[in-house]
Order: C-alpha cells, then sequence, then structure tokens
C-alpha cells in the first residue's frame, strides 16, 4: 500500500488506511517519545494523543515535505505539550537551575549501543533532555525550541551547552565515547 | 578503532544512534486509538452469533417437526375409525346400539358413523383423508359382505373415495378390493394362493351426503334434546335400554 494511497484512506476515514499508517510509523514515534518521557506508559499515552492529532488533521497536510516529517512535527509537539500538561517539568529540574545535578551512570543499563545513549539522554534532568532532544536530535532551532518551550532563547542556548556536556561524560564513563585526545579537545573520539 | 572528530559531530552522533530508533507500541494503544475515531463496537461477533442461533433454532423448528406417526411401528398404518371429538351424540348413538339394532345394520350392511365397532364386519378401512374432514357420510359398497366406513374427505361434493378393502368372504377366501379414483380392483385370494382380479370402472361413489349426524338407524332420527326437557325426554326414549342396564338393589333378606 502506498503512501498515497494510505493518506487517502485516511482521509476518507477508512479504518484499513489508518490501521496501515499506524503500523508503519509507530515504532519510530513511539522512540521519539519515549526519549521525552519518563517512562514507558508516559511514552504510549504520548504516541496515542499524537496519532489521533495525526488521524483527526490529516486534512491540513499539504504534500509539502515528507509525511513522515509532518508527522514527526505533531508527535513532538504532542510531547512537549504532555510535559506541560502534566507539570512533568516542575516535578524534575527548572530549565533554569540545573548546573549541579549529578547522575548516577550505573544506573544506567548496560544493553545495545544505541538504546544505551537513548537511555543516557532519558537520564538526564527533564529540561537538559528536552532542549537535547529538540535540538541535537529533533533539529529545531533554539528559537523554535524558545518559542516552543516559553523560555528565553538564550536559555535555550545555555541548557543545551550544559545537557551535552553532561550526556557527554556519561557516555565516557559508559565507554560509548572516549576521552577526546589534548590536541583535538577533549571530546574527540567515539568508540566503535 | 577510533574515529576523531570534533564537537560540532555530536549531533550527528546522536542522530546516527537514536534517529532510527524503533519501538514497537501495545496492542491496547491502537485498540484506544481506534475507539477513538470510530466509536466503541459493542459486541458485533456476539449479537451476529445470537442471530444465527436463533435463525438456526427457527429453521429447525419449522422444518424438522416431528410426525404424528413417529410412535407407530413401520408398516403399521394407523385405523382411523373416527377423528370426530366424542360429543353428547356419540353417547347417546351408542346407548342405543343394543342387539336388536346391531342386527339391523347388519341386515341393510349399513354402519353408523359414529358408531365403528358395531356390527361383525372385520373391515378394515383406510381413508385418503386430508386434514379437513368435515362431516360423515355413509359409503354403500356393492358387496354383501363389505360394509365400509367413510367420512368426507373433502368438503367438495365430486369427491372420489380411494382406499383398501380386505375382508375374508367366509370360503377360505380373502377378498381385496383396491379402488382407486378410476378404477376399482377387486382381488380374490384363495386358499392355495391363487389370485383372481377383477378391473372395473369407478365412478364417484363417495358422494358426500349432507351433515347426517342425527343417523341412529334406518329410518330414524334421533331426537333434539333442549335443557329444559332433557333428562325426560331421554329417560322416556330410552326406557327400554336403561331397564336393561338397571340392576335392582338386594334385598337384606337375600343378601
Amino acid at each position: 500500500m502506498t503512501e498515497e494511497y494510505i493518506i487517502a484512506g485516511c482521509l476518507h476515514n477508512e479504518p484499513s488506511a489508518q490501521r496501515e499508517l499506524y503500523n508503519r510509523f509507530s515504532p519510530k514515534m513511539l522512540a521519539v517519545c519515549y526519549r521525552f518521557a519518563q517512562s514507558r506508559e508516559d511514552a504510549e499515552d504520548m504516541l496515542q494523543e499524537g496519532f489521533i492529532k495525526v488521524f483527526t488533521q490529516i486534512h491540513t497536510f499539504q504534500n509539502k515535505g515528507a509525511f513522515e516529517g509532518w508527522i514527526r512535527r505533531i508527535v513532538v509537539h504532542t510531547c512537549i505539550n504532555f510535559l506541560k500538561k502534566y507539570k512533568k517539568f516542575n516535578d524534575s529540574v527548572d530549565l533554569a537551575n540545573a548546573d549541579y545535578v549529578y547522575i548516577k551512570e550505573e544506573t544506567i543499563p548496560s544493553i545495545m549501543q544505541a538504546k544505551q545513549v537513548t537511555e543516557c539522554i532519558r537520564h538526564l534532568p527533564i529540561g537538559y533532555r528536552t532542549v537535547l532532544n529538540l535540538y541535537a536530535i529533533e533539529g529545531y532551532s533554539h528559537r523554535e525550541i524558545a518559542t516552543m518551550l516559553d523560555i528565553e532563547e538564550s536559555t535555550s542556548r545555555s541548557q543545551y551547552t550544559r545537557a551535552k556536556s553532561m550526556l557527554e561524560n556519561i557516555l565516557i564513563k559508559k565507554n560509548i565515547l572516549e576521552k577526546p585526545k589534548a590536541q583535538f579537545g577533549w571530546l574527540a573520539g567515539v568508540k566503535k | 578503532m577510533e574515529d576523531n572528530f570534533n564537537p560540532d559531530n555530536f549531533e550527528e552522533f546522536l542522530q546516527e544512534q537514536v534517529g532510527n530508533q524503533r519501538m514497537y507500541p501495545s496492542d491496547a494503544v491502537w485498540r484506544d486509538i481506534n475507539k477513538k475515531l470510530h466509536g466503541e463496537k459493542r459486541w458485533p461477533a456476539l449479537t451476529i452469533a445470537a442471530f444465527l442461533l436463533l435463525s438456526v433454532t427457527v429453521g429447525i423448528c419449522v422444518h424438522f417437526t416431528p410426525k404424528s406417526s413417529i410412535f407407530l411401528k413401520p408398516g403399521l398404518e394407523p385405523i382411523s375409525i373416527s377423528k370426530q371429538p366424542v360429543t353428547s351424540d356419540d353417547v347417546l348413538n351408542k346407548l342405543t346400539s343394543s342387539a336388536p339394532f346391531a342386527n339391523n345394520n347388519n341386515n341393510n350392511n349399513q354402519v353408523t358413523s359414529s358408531a365403528p365397532n358395531i356390527g361383525n364386519t372385520d373391515e378394515v378401512a383406510e381413508q385418503t383423508t386430508n386434514s379437513s374432514i368435515t362431516d360423515p357420510a355413509t359409503v354403500n359398497i356393492p358387496n354383501e359382505n363389505i360394509a365400509l366406513e367413510q367420512k368426507a374427505t373433502s368438503r367438495s361434493s365430486s369427491a372420489y373415495y380411494t382406499g383398501r378393502v380386505e375382508n375374508y368372504s367366509g370360503k377360505d377366501e380373502k377378498l381385496v378390493l383396491n379402488k382407486t379414483e378410476t378404477s376399482l380392483v377387486q382381488e380374490t385370494v384363495n386358499e392355495e394362493g391363487l389370485i383372481k382380479s377383477t378391473v372395473e370402472e369407478a365412478s364417484p361413489i363417495a358422494q358426500i351426503t349432507p351433515p347426517s349426524r342425527a343417523i341412529v338407524s334406518p329410518g330414524e332420527f334421533k331426537k333434539d334434546y333442549n335443557d329444559k326437557n332433557m333428562v325426560d325426554e331421554f329417560l322416556k326414549d330410552h326406557k327400554n335400554d336403561i331397564t336393561l342396564y338397571t340392576v335392582t338393589k338386594p334385598e337384606d333378606g337375600e343378601a
């Protein structure tokens, strides 16, 4: 079933086309949600809300970009709204006051490298994690992040710098990254 | 082997590591999504199953109703003597069936339709009947030893009688009559097993007579009793019969 056929079916509210679209994109989108969420249950709730928005707003898709990118943006916005809605930011470290957070690297499970990196990201404070996910992985600019999270653009930059530093330390301790040599800076190598 | 890269590659590294990661959600997620999009379907399978079960039950009841002759032995046809419900007239007619009256019936080769066991005939009457038996009719077959009882088989006045009559003529012979709508086959089986058959053209022998419920003996019609004088009239008419069956109470000395 081609992507155009799926979109046409979803526009006619056909359950089979909707199921096909869900089967095709839900694994990637759940991974996105999982990086933002505190738990898998939260991630599935985010995914559910995100796909309901996809199916109800699919008539706004104008074929200007990739369909997957359009779904991904909806899911990311849903995750941000979910965190704001349930005030997850207040439960953890505030975006502006996370300078002296200590992460216990031993709590991060030793699994495959890709999943290990994900788990390392998820162990960051929620403010750091959100900015890191949006900037480094999803590709949003600091201005867009500031708009989405209702913070200053400079705050987004500083939070990203701190999040990046903290994640690098975690990855080095987990032997996923190697400490860089002096002539190239301290972050210079990736262990394969 | 190590890859040397500058800090600008950090985002690339993260995207490579986690950008294509896949996780598979549980089925409950899709069920909830589908429920919110299309509403909850309440037990469609159960509804369909209940409808099918009801249809099959009705079909079985309609098409597989057991026959009325299910308790009879195979090969034995029910002998229909009288299909009319027993009424007060039947009781009265039976009371009148004393010996002189029965002899009178034998002499005239007639059997009243509502008194089937009167007389000494051994006939077995089989009827081709439909369900709408209305009034009894008396049929006379021109044979001196055969008296046939028949009820009207139809409301139509031009009905033919179709039946089979067997009788022993008294000389070690067995007389068999097969009567159809168009012919009368008369077979005589003697003691040695030889069969003689005669075919006659049939005639509408079973013209339905008008309702004759009052016929109790030739030339005599039973009276109708009303509520007021019923007992008196009945006692008056059946005085002789009642006398036959009256047992006088013995006196004390005789006991």
